[in-house]
């Protein structure tokens, strides 16, 4: 037991209430949520909301959520597209029972409306599957490599490589379309 | 491939949508504590099958503490260790005892009375710590040893609280919040020794 010795001379040394350890967590890793829940999402409220969603789950037992910076990120990330895929997989449940929701002009003009100003390959990228989406937006839109994003997901880097090529080859067939659209 | 990045870049949200998160932030913050705290006032065993599943996990870890016990003659040896917490002051008075924190010159006087002990802890977890290859130990109380830390700590914000390794005081933050759930015993531990230490608490309930 030679590192009770120097215990007490760590600043980080005590005790953590659930609130400080949610409000740390809150703090460190928000923005980085927000970055990708606002792609992620259709407006700024879906995106808030989606952020405020997953810390509510991190609420539930903020202990069990690995420390450090990266496994607290890569954590968070998970829980944020798993929310998001629950809400995709309960729309797709809406839209097979009460298909007259879909329909346009239906339910779903609010959103409709505000994707007018959006080009179509965004509207493309809201149409994947959360973890896809995730995953086109991580690469091309934040950059990071391969890697990365498989130890932030969780997954591998073939699954990765697979998800990224699928989303891409779908976004590129969109473009394509409207091309032909215009002809 | 270049038009699908150049027209994602093009017509990105993100940039003109970061003020928003700046004017919500606040709110968004102080909604997601209320939540948690919210969660910390609901009884730890929500449902029936929650509270059988506690039951068993508690089992499960007496049963496997037991088996390491009757292990340690031939293998890796594991002693009990005594682990209590104690509220604290930073000046004397009547009735307390002074204690030296260990790895400081700091001395704190000690209340007589343990808040909680080994039989307290529900579980205990070796995590890694900030400090790049050390560890920390966390404790996670029982219902009965967070109600006693929650009654302890509520009237005793601002002062210090000591933790107790078999009668040493190893570390003695002050008290920033209602303590309710959990410790955390951060050392310069190595992970053999967090394990150890992690395990010693176990074996002493």
């Amino acid at each position: 037991m030679d590192g009770h010795s120097s215990a007490a001379a760590l600043p980080i040394a005590g005790m953590a209430s659930r609130e400080e350890r949610l409000g740390s967590l809150f703090d460190a890793h928000h923005e980085r949520l927000y970055r990708l829940a606002r792609r992620m999402t259709r407006s700024v409220d879906d995106a808030l909301d989606l952020v405020q969603e997953t810390f509510v789950r991190a609420a539930r037992d903020p202990h069990a959520i690995p420390y450090g910076t990266a496994p607290e990120e890569a954590w968070l990330v998970r829980v944020l597209v798993n929310v998001q895929r629950d809400a995709w997989r309960r729309a797709a449940v809406r839209r097979r029972f009460a298909p007259r929701l879909a329909e346009p002009g239906a339910a779903e003009a609010p959103q409709e409306a505000a994707l007018i100003a959006r080009s179509v390959v965004w509207h493309a990228l809201a149409s994947l599957p959360p973890r896809r989406r995730a995953v086109v937006i991580l690469r091309e839109l934040e950059a990071l490599p391969v890697p990365e994003i498989a130890a932030l997901l969780g997954v591998s880097a073939i699954t990765i490589r697979w998800h990224l090529a699928a989303g891409l080859r779908r976004l590129r067939q969109v473009i394509a379309d409207q091309r032909e659209d215009r002809k | 491939m270049n038009d699908v990045h150049e027209q994602l870049r093009r017509d990105d949200p993100l940039p003109g949508d970061l003020r928003a998160l700046e004017a919500a932030r606040a709110e968004l913050r102080r909604k997601v504590i209320e939540r948690s705290s919210s969660l910390s006032a609901e009884p730890p065993a929500r449902s029936r099958r929650a509270a059988l599943l506690a039951i068993a996990a508690v089992l499960t870890a007496t049963i496997a503490g037991g088996v390491v016990s009757m292990w340690s003659g031939s293998a890796t040896v594991v002693a009990a260790v005594r682990f209590e917490v104690r509220l604290a002051e930073d000046a004397p008075a009547e009735g307390l005892t002074p204690a030296s924190v260990e790895g400081s010159t700091r001395t704190i006087y000690l209340h007589d009375e343990v808040v909680v002990t080994n039989g307290h802890i529900l579980r205990t977890r070796v995590a890694e710590d900030m400090t790049p290859g050390r560890c920390r130990v966390e404790v996670v109380f029982t219902p009965e040893g967070r109600t006693r830390m929650q009654a302890a700590t509520a009237g005793h914000i601002g002062r210090p609280v000591a933790i107790l390794i078999d009668g040493r005081v190893v570390l003695a933050p002050t008290l920033r919040a209602v303590i309710a759930e959990s410790a955390v015993i951060t050392g310069s531990y190595t992970r053999e020794e967090a394990e150890r230490l992690a395990e010693g608490l176990r074996l002493g309930r």
